[in-house]
């Protein structure tokens, strides 16, 4: 269909740039070049082209056109070759004098002044008002001012002039939703849902929208699941779904990656809907199959590092990075994985690392913060102190700022400067808000030594169902600050139920130093680490391949019948009644069974280990032929390549013998229970 | 989309030798033609957007796109092109104007908006009141919306301009019927017969529509007599519903008449299916599994195989014969999700775990439908809740419901299982989802429901309440969980009886269904399973004997 609509498409779309007799050398090398996507090539030789005559209006347009892009996002330098282009265009170039508009309303856009960027698109539509493009990009932009009655306006003169655009009725949809119309927003969807046979990304968001509201979630969760997988922004949906149902959420996104378990696209959106969900575990195991599944892994390599580390997993996530480094030397993967390391306590490879990751990004003060955190756990706060200053410099935010600060407070303490240390606090202060529940000032609250405060930050993290269990942590370490065991280790909890790992973290930590031989804070830390790792096993066993023998006990219900225990099996797939007789060396089958299994095809010449002649051929089989049995199912068990004796008496019975049983550790009749107990080696 | 899949075809259908006058023999419009025929669309729309190039305004390169847009599933483009094609066909035209109002309506109506259909269908029966589908059409939405009015209109609007036609009088027996004038409905039956003259398969279609009237007036002999008369003239199976209808009345004259007529043409396969309907419908399920055996060489479709598999394993208690056969099915046909589905069902009732996950896991490969997804889900969650694994349960039941939203019951066994897991918060969480999902669908609970809240009770009295007229193995069985998860054990002894008189045997499910837990240590429990048990090999052995001495099943 796709090469249809392009056919349509192409009937009904003039091409952007139009070849058109009268155009300069200059222009028409750069509209090769466009046509090619070689946007440097076409920047130089429009630049090239109003170098000669600066009155080529369409090259300033180009110029502008290119500038805008998000690649190029030189979107001053845009505007300017807009404002020429229009000054020199004549009027009568009607279409490219839209054309400029349209890219001024695009830069504003992107610089999030909606209301330019509305003036500018609506002028584009004065000129040109059938420009259906020039109609999106005003209802868009209307959506954005929440002038919602506007954007129903345009979005309904699109499709006026152009029924086909099936994706507009999703976007009336959105935008009658928005503007609180639940009903019409219903009805746009069917109109979707018929029109393009099953919706669209955007129905599937409204629709799961319209669900929330009549607190139908299950359908809320599906739809939203179904836009997730075709890329539909989703994070405010799928937070509030988060918040009031994970369990549906995931269950939802695991039903949209079984149909598309082989896809490695599918798996990735997956595994990062179950990340933004805290659910690592089944993050991880969809980032393995996407692994699985992918032609480049690169993408999962970098992925799974930082789950293996969020997990705990330092080794296999140092790996996973050094694997990621083999063909992706970026700055953030250094950053990731010296933070392993530093968390590993191998603080001389993570400064290198942290040192190789600044020669990318020379001005990241994010990466100056996280050396200056090694200098302190290295207790070398001279150093970490010079190097916070130079992260204070280049971080510009507040937040980071704050956070900064209450290292410098330890660093100043170690060093016996009380004087620096209350002037930072002074500081951090006069940074604080009315009810500041920032977690950079749990940390500030610590370091004042102030334990009520601290205690009204639970109260309120208790209270909040929405908080980051990120917080938790910080509390736990500005109690460990105050030396307060018992909140130090609720706060954990906490910070373990809602999900979160980090059990190392408080047992290497120099925070938690004084509880180091504590036992009942270290009791604590083992269980919820052996919750890790049944979760790390139970893990491994989802992406194995099912190892039936890994059952430890079978049980067999067998019947009584003329003094020999039956029980059920089922060979190559075929169902039948065995009689179970440890006493025999083989698996036995009559010779009718197996002429039966022959012709039918659950046998085939190859599974006869005797030699050649003893089937003859018309298919007899004589008395003594080996066979081999590629797959014998025993209750839950599945055993391979059994060998089998064809017994040639029609009414001998169906022996289940020792070469099928000795492949358990041991065998258990229970004649009360009446079944048969096969324990797995 | 069926529907419109089906118009469409009737379209396609049409010569396309009707292109040949004026602007619809240019050559690109030729080309187009020839492309159709060949079954190349794409070709098609590729000669019709040239002829659109050189000629924007030819109405029927409109016509024809918008008709392969549609056929395609494209239905923006078809809804784009039928308007441009109805601004541009020529008016005299009203017949091809007609066609593109009526496919506008048919978009709408997959578009729920009833209202703009019925618009374009009366626009369509303005411009060529002579094409009996737009009333068809016209009648059907109206029925849907209970405009039965409506429909009685639309009805002797198509008799009125199509007096001649017998598919107009059948509309207006439909209409007739739904407003129970039976006299008038039978009149109109016979004048649409007088009409089919010597044309055996019209008279036949006559018959049907004329037992339908008698049954419905309460005269069922008088239809079993026009549907079995209808059944012979048109020598295919025709109405099933009516025909089981009938025999819930009349089962003795159906099953005489049915048996005569089997006897007497073996070879038709209608009496066959008939039978095996009649035979199930009366709890005669070894007769219904002896027939449907004997019918599977010409009738072995999926579902079919389906019926039968479920037949063996629920009422005759061969659920090892089941295997086979749906094994067999497998081997005719390997990428059916839901053979890997009845598979895993039937693996699942044996608790034969590792094979019901390996059955899930190839359902869910190969492409299932919603409801099959859902059943894998849930048939799978049961087996982790049998293994006390009740994360995995819960997030199987939870994906169960994504796939089938209808399936919202499973809120209330999941707050059960959280209930188990000592997690209270997420107990009353899914109660109460639960609770509104039940509302929200304006259901009452349901007698399980009820046990889970532990409400005796309201249990007690929805199960009373529950006991239709008809009686079935399934209700009685069910009927019997609920009595014994409450404690009344007589009347948990008493439905588990009346479950195996009226046909349930499947004995792998008693054996682990941890709901008749309570009645187990109870020696007439074990008594009657085992008098059961026995009373089913007999059965089991006899079919057998019946279908197969050389196993091929």
């Amino acid at each position: 269909m796709k090469k249809i609509l392009y056919i349509l498409l192409f009937a009904l779309c003039a091409p952007v740039l139009l070849a058109a007799s009268g155009n300069s050398y200059y222009f028409q090398r750069a509209e090769e070049a466009y046509n090619k996507e070689d946007y440097e090539t076409c920047l130089h030789y429009c630049k090239e082209g109003v170098k000669k005559d600066p009155k080529d209006g369409k090259c300033w347009a180009v110029i502008a056109e290119i500038c805008s892009k998000r690649q190029f996002a030189r979107y001053g330098e845009a505007l300017q070759a807009s404002e020429k282009a229009l000054a020199v265009l004549p009027k009568k170039e009607s279409w490219w004098r839209a054309f400029v508009y349209g890219i001024r309303g695009d830069v504003f856009y992107k610089i999030e002044d909606y209301q330019s960027s509305k003036q500018a698109y609506l002028t584009a539509l004065s000129i040109q008002p059938d420009n259906t493009t020039i109609l999106y990009d005003v209802a868009d932009v209307c959506n954005n001012l929440g002038e919602y009655e506007n954007a129903i306006t345009y979005f309904k003169r699109i499709v006026d002039l152009i029924p086909s655009k099936v994706y507009i009725y999703g976007e009336l949809a959105n935008a009658y939703y928005k503007a609180g119309n639940k009903q019409e927003a219903q009805r746009y969807c069917d109109l979707t849902n018929a029109l393009a046979d099953g919706g669209n990304c955007q129905t599937h968001r409204v629709l799961s929208m319209l669900a929330v509201d009549k607190e139908d979630y299950i359908t809320a969760c599906r739809e939203i699941a179904r836009a997730m997988f075709c890329g539909q922004s989703w994070y405010e949906e799928a937070d509030t779904l988060t918040t009031l149902c994970p369990d549906l959420l995931m269950a939802a996104i695991r039903t949209e990656v079984d149909d598309a378990r082989t896809s490695a696209e599918a798996n990735a959106v997956a595994g990062y809907c179950a990340y933004t969900m805290h659910r690592y575990m089944d993050a991880l195991y969809y980032q393995h199959k996407q692994l699985e599944h992918s032609d480049s892994p690169q993408s999962a390599y970098a992925w799974l590092a930082s789950l293996y580390d969020e997990v705990d997993e330092f080794e296999t996530a140092k790996n996973y990075y050094l694997l990621t480094l083999k063909t992706d030397s970026v700055s953030d993967v250094w950053v990731g994985l010296a933070h392993t390391e530093r968390r590993m306590g191998q603080y001389e490879q993570a400064l290198t690392h942290f040192r190789r990751a600044l020669q990318d990004s020379p001005t990241e003060g994010r990466i100056y913060y996280a050396i200056a955190r090694c200098y302190i756990e290295k207790e070398e706060y001279a150093a970490a102190l010079a190097t916070f200053d130079t992260a204070q410099v280049l971080l510009e935010e507040e937040d980071w700022k704050l956070s900064l600060m209450h290292y410098q407070v330890e660093c100043y303490r170690h060093l016996g400067d009380e004087t620096k240390a209350q002037q930072v606090l002074d500081q951090a202060q006069r940074m604080r808000k009315t009810d500041d529940e920032r977690e950079e000032f749990y940390m500030i609250d610590a370091h004042l030594g102030d334990t009520a405060a601290l205690i009204r930050h639970m109260e309120v993290l208790e209270a909040d169902k929405k908080a980051d269990a990120g917080k938790w942590l910080t509390l736990s370490q500005a109690f460990a600050i105050v030396h307060d065991k018992a909140r130090v280790m609720q706060a954990l909890r906490r910070h373990y139920e809602a999900g979160e790992y980090a059990m190392r973290y408080p047992l290497r930590h120099y925070r938690y130093a004084f509880l180091r031989d504590d036992a009942d804070f270290r009791a604590m830390i083992a269980h919820y680490d052996s919750l890790r790792l049944e979760q790390l096993t139970e893990l491994q066993e989802r992406l194995g391949a099912r190892d039936t023998m890994q059952n430890k006990v079978t049980e067999l219900p067998f019947t009584q019948q003329g003094g020999v225990n039956r029980v059920q099996c089922s060979i190559n797939g075929l169902p039948l009644y065995f009689v179970f007789d440890t006493g025999a060396t083989d698996v036995s089958i009559s010779s009718v069974e197996a002429s039966f299994m022959l012709k039918n095809g659950y046998l085939t010449n190859a599974d006869f280990m005797g030699k050649q002649n003893y089937v003859t051929a018309t298919g007899e089989i004589h008395e003594g032929t080996i066979i081999n049995l590629r797959e014998v199912r025993v209750g839950d068990v599945v055993l391979r390549d059994i060998k089998a004796s064809v017994i040639k008496n029609q009414s001998a019975p169906l022996l289940l013998g020792q070469s099928c049983f000795r492949r358990f550790g041991t065998v258990e009749v229970d004649n009360n229970a009446q079944v048969i107990r096969l324990i797995a080696q | 989309m069926k529907k419109i899949l089906l118009t469409l075809l009737v379209l396609t259908a049409l010569p396309f030798a009707m292109i040949a006058v004026s602007t619809r023999d240019t050559y690109y419009m030729q080309r187009a033609a020839e492309a159709v025929r060949g079954g190349d669309k794409e070709t098609a729309i590729q000669y019709l957007s040239r002829e659109l190039d050189d000629n924007p305004t030819n109405g029927y390169a409109h016509m024809w796109v918008a008709i392969i847009c549609a056929h395609m599933d494209s239905y923006g483009w078809a809804l784009q092109y039928a308007q441009s094609a109805l601004q541009y066909l020529p008016k005299q035209d009203h017949e091809s104007r007609s066609d593109m109002n009526v496919l506008l309506s048919e978009i709408y109506v997959d578009a729920k908006d009833t209202t703009l259909a019925v618009s374009y269908l009366e626009k369509a029966l303005k411009e060529y009141p002579q094409d009996i589908r737009t009333y068809n059409k016209l009648v059907y939405i109206s029925e849907d919306g209970d405009n039965n009015a409506d429909a009685l209109r639309y009805a002797q609007m198509a008799v009125k301009n199509l007096p001649k036609l017998q598919r107009a009088y059948f509309l207006m027996v439909s209409a007739l019927m739904t407003n129970e004038r039976y006299d008038e409905a039978l009149a109109n039956c016979n004048k649409a017969l007088k009409l089919a003259k010597e044309d055996a398969k019209a008279r036949s279609l006559a018959l049907s529509y004329r037992a339908e009237v008698y049954y419905r007036d309460k005269q069922p002999s008088a239809a079993l007599a026009d549907l079995m008369s209808a059944t012979r003239l048109d020598g295919a199976g025709m109405d099933e519903t009516l025909m089981r209808q009938i025999a819930d009345t009349i089962p003795d004259e159906v099953r005489d008449t049915l048996l005569a007529a089997h006897e007497q043409e073996p070879e038709q396969l209608f009496w066959s299916i008939y039978l095996y309907h009649f035979y199930y419908d009366t709890n005669e399920f070894l007769k219904a599994a002896q027939l449907s055996f004997s019918l599977l060489p010409k009738y072995s479709s999926n579902n079919n195989v389906y019926y039968l598999a479920s037949l063996l394993e629920f009422h005759i208690g061969d659920a090892e014969l089941a295997e086979r056969l749906l094994l067999k099915q497998l081997r005719t046909d390997s990428t059916s999700a839901g053979t890997y589905v009845r598979l895993e069902e039937l693996y699942a009732e044996q608790c034969r775990y590792n094979e019901a996950f390996e059955m899930a896991d190839k359902a869910l490969s190969f492409n299932p439908t919603d409801r099959e997804k859902s059943m894998v889900y849930f048939l799978r969650g049961r087996l982790y809740e049998l293994k006390h694994d009740y994360t995995k349960a819960i997030a199987d039941y939870m994906a169960g419901m994504i796939a089938d939203p209808d399936e919202y019951d499973q809120w209330f066994r999941i707050g059960k299982l959280y209930g188990l897991m000592n997690d209270s918060v997420k107990q009353a969480e899914a109660f109460e989802q639960g609770h509104k999902a039940f509302a929200a669908h304006g259901r009452e609970l349901t007698a399980e429901v009820y046990v889970v809240l532990k409400d005796t009770a309201a249990a007690y009295e929805a199960t009373q309440k529950r006991m239709t007229k008809k009686k079935s193995a399934e209700q009685h069985y069910n009927a019997a969980c609920v009595f014994a998860q409450i404690g009344y054990t007589e009347e948990a002894l008493q439905h588990l009886r009346l479950a195996f008189e009226y046909g349930f045997r499947s004995f792998y499910h008693i054996a682990w269904d941890t709901d008749l837990n309570s009645l187990r240590d109870l020696p007439e429990f074990e008594q009657m399973v085992n008098e059961y048990k026995q009373r089913t090999e007999q059965q089991k052995q006899e079919l057998r004997a019946s279908i197969d001495t050389e196993l091929n099943y």
